[in-house]
Order: structure tokens, then sequence, then C-alpha cells
């Protein structure tokens, strides 16, 4: 409360010093102006100095006041903060002692609360203890007759399931000698089927083996032709004289003429 | 004495048949009347060469040239030497050429059985062109005007062929 007080006052102070000095500088201002046609230049200069030196001596006069009002305002600040904080500290210790009080109180008023209630609730698990195995020998007769209903149930399932087996194995044996019997005249169709289209398989690869045959042969044939080429070439033209060969050009030459071509 | 250079050229190829020999001993024959008929030596010009001829190596080349004789070294002067040996290159290269392929390289007697059938049935101044051509196997192969001729032992292998197999077949049966 007084801080906002203290910060409003100088506030306050501030903005009169401030006033105080727009006023006095507005003044000389309308003085200046409203000689400037009667007075001359060097009048005008001093006057216009001299009012700049009183706005100024004005102006600082203005602000040491409102450093002054500033630091008193502060000191006061301080010593209305440092009351504060002792009465915060007092109000602080005695709500402290207020409060272990009232949790003394509060805490032997719970035990108290407690106990009446815990004695209440045994009394109530004591009751539904009696009321749970009443019910709890309920459920088991009702799960002995259940169960004795079942194996019945069970017996006679079983026997309905020997019975349904029993048809079932039948219905099994003759699909399976249906199975059988048709599997046999398949396996017989598959039999001529397959020995008919190996017949046709041999004859194709009959064919084809003549074919392979023929062209081989004519391969081997080649290659002895070549090799019988080669050794003769090889023979003659190693092991033949000079003057055998020089006859066989000259009979070559000889049948060229005879052939009119020389 | 021979005057004309087809006169010369007669008796060059009594001894010469192929163009390779003929073209290096004409050059042999240009050296030695070169060096005989221009030095300072006296005497028949025949004895000179000879004598030249027989101090260089002995080939065939140099024998055949020593057989050409006396009317072909005659027939070449001082004056005329230069003027003939270019004539008579001139002359050979106008000659009729027979090319053969043969399988093996030919010795001189067997140039002369060829060369002289060939002059006989052909062209009496026909020259050979030898190759050797070991594909031939025997026979030979020629070109004449141009055109190849082929009359080796591989084309009539060729010809045959099938033969070997009919009769291996025959044999099988």
């Amino acid at each position: 409360m007084n801080i906002e007080f203290l910060g409003l006052e100088i506030l306050i102070g501030v903005f009169v010093g401030v006033l105080i000095a727009a006023i006095v500088v507005l003044i000389m201002h309308i003085r200046t102006t409203s000689q400037m046609s009667k007075l001359t230049l060097p009048a005008y200069e001093y006057a216009m100095k001299k009012a700049e030196y009183d706005a100024e001596s004005i102006v600082s006069a203005a602000k040491k006041r409102a450093r002054e009002i500033i630091a008193d305002a502060e000191k006061e600040g301080h010593k209305a903060i440092s009351g504060y904080t002792n009465q915060a500290a007092e109000i602080h210790k005695k709500y402290r002692e207020v409060i272990a009080i009232q949790t003394d109180s509060i805490g032997q008023a719970l035990h108290k609360a407690s106990d009446v209630q815990v004695q209440a609730l045994e009394k109530v698990i004591a009751s539904a203890d009696g009321i749970i195995k009443g019910e709890q020998k309920k459920i088991l007769d009702s799960v002995a007759g259940t169960s004795k209903h079942m194996a019945q149930m069970a017996e006679e399932a079983q026997k309905k399931a020997q019975g349904t087996m029993e048809g079932l194995q039948q219905s099994i044996d003759e699909a399976g000698k249906k199975i059988q019997v048709q599997l046999e005249r398949a396996e017989k169709k598959g039999e001529e089927k397959l020995e008919k289209h190996l017949d046709s398989l041999q004859s194709v690869a009959d064919a084809h083996i003549d074919k392979y045959e023929a062209s081989r042969k004519k391969l081997v044939d080649a290659h002895i032709e070549q090799l019988v080429e080669a050794v003769a070439m090889k023979v003659l033209h190693t092991k033949l004289p000079v003057t055998e060969h020089t006859s066989l050009a000259r009979e070559a030459l000889e049948e060229a003429k005879s052939k009119h071509i020389l | 004495m021979i005057h004309d250079v087809q006169g010369v050229l007669d008796l060059i190829q009594k001894n010469t048949y192929t163009v390779g020999d003929m073209s290096r001993r004409v050059g042999i024959l240009r050296e030695c009347l070169e060096t005989v008929l221009f030095s300072d030596e006296t005497g028949p010009v025949t004895d000179r060469c000879v004598a030249h001829l027989q101090s260089l190596q002995a080939s065939s080349d140099v024998d055949a040239v020593i057989a050409w004789g006396a009317e072909v070294y005659e027939s070449f002067s001082q004056s005329t030497v230069s003027e003939k040996i270019i004539a008579l290159q001139k002359t050979i290269e106008s000659l009729p050429v027979l090319t053969l392929y043969v399988p093996v390289p030919f010795a001189d007697a067997e140039l002369a059985v060829v060369g002289e059938w060939c002059r006989e049935h052909c062209d009496p101044h026909i020259v050979l062109d030898m190759h050797i051509e070991p594909e031939v196997v025997g026979g030979c192969g020629f070109v004449w005007h141009d055109v190849y001729h082929e009359f080796s032992l591989k084309s009539r292998m060729h010809e045959q062929r099938g033969v070997v197999t009919e009769l291996l077949s025959a044999y099988e049966k």
C-alpha cells in the first residue's frame, strides 16, 4: 500500500517538474518570438541564449529535484519492504503454530473415525464371510449336479459317436471299394494311353536316331575323306621325287593343251 | 656376228626358261660387259668376258652366261652396250609369260624339261614365272592370258571325293 503511494508520489513529482519546465520554456519562447520584430539580431541572439540558459538551469533543477524525490521514495520503499518482511515472518510463524495445532487435532479425529470404520468393516466382513460360504456351497452343489449331467450327456454322445463312426467306417469301406474299382479302370486306360504315347515317342525317337545316324555318318565320311586327302597330300608332297613332280606338271600342261587351254 | 637384240635373246633363251633366271643373268651380262668393255685391258672381248665371269663366285647363273658364248659378247661394243642392254630388257618384258604354281622347287634340268615343252607346244619365246605352292600337291596350276587354270592333284582329289567312303561302305557290307 505504502509502496504504491510512494510510486505515485514520485510520478506526480516528476510530472510537476517537467510541467513547470515546459511552461517556462513556452513563456520564454513567446517572449522571444514577440520581440523578434522589435529587437536587432544580436539582441535576439542574446535573449535566445539567455532563455536557453534559464531553461537548462530550470531543467537541471527539476532533474535534481526529481532525483531527490526518487531517492527519498527508494528509501521509504526499502523501509516499507523491511517492515512488511518482518510482518510476514511473524504471520508465517503464527500460521505454522496454528497449523500444527490443527494437524494434531485432525489426526486424532481421523484416528478415532478410522477405528470406528475398521470395527464396522470387520463386522461387515464377518457377515459377508457367512454369506459367501453359503453361496459357495450352493455353487459346489450346482457344479456337482452339472458335472453329473454332463457325464451322462458325454456318455450318450460317445454312444452316438460310436454309432456314427461305425456307419462312417462302413461308408468309407464302400467308397474305398468304389474308388479302387474306378482306379483300376483308370489305370488300365492310362496304361493303354501310355503305351500308345510311348509307341509314338518311340517312332519319333527312331526317326531322330536315323537322322542323327545319317548326319553323323556324313560327318564321319567327310572327316575320313579329309583325313585320307591330308595323308595323301602329305605323302605326295614329301615322298614324291622332283622328277615325278616335273612329269606330273608336264602331264597337267599336256592335258591343258589337249583341252585347248594353252 | 649377231647385231639385233632378238638374235641375242634367242641365244639367251636356249638355256634360260624363267623370268627370274633371265633377269638375274642379263644383269650379270651387263655388269660383265661394262667391266670388260670399259677397262684398259686389251685382247678379245670373249676371252676377257669369260675370264671375268670365271672370276665371279661360281653359280648356275654364271655358268649359263658363260654358255651363251662369243656371239653374245661380241654383239656388244663400248658404244652400244647400254642401249642394247636396255632394248634387251624391254624385249624380255614383252615376252609371253606362263605363271606356274608347282608344289616343290624345280632344278634347272626340270625347268628345262617344262620350258622346252612349253616352247615347243605353246610359244617359242615363252618364259615361265615359277611359284611354289605346296597346296597344289602334284601337277600344277597356271595362269595363261590372265586366267587361272587348276590342274593340280588337289583339285583332282576334290573331284574324287566320296570314292573313299563308297569303298569303305562297300567293304562294310
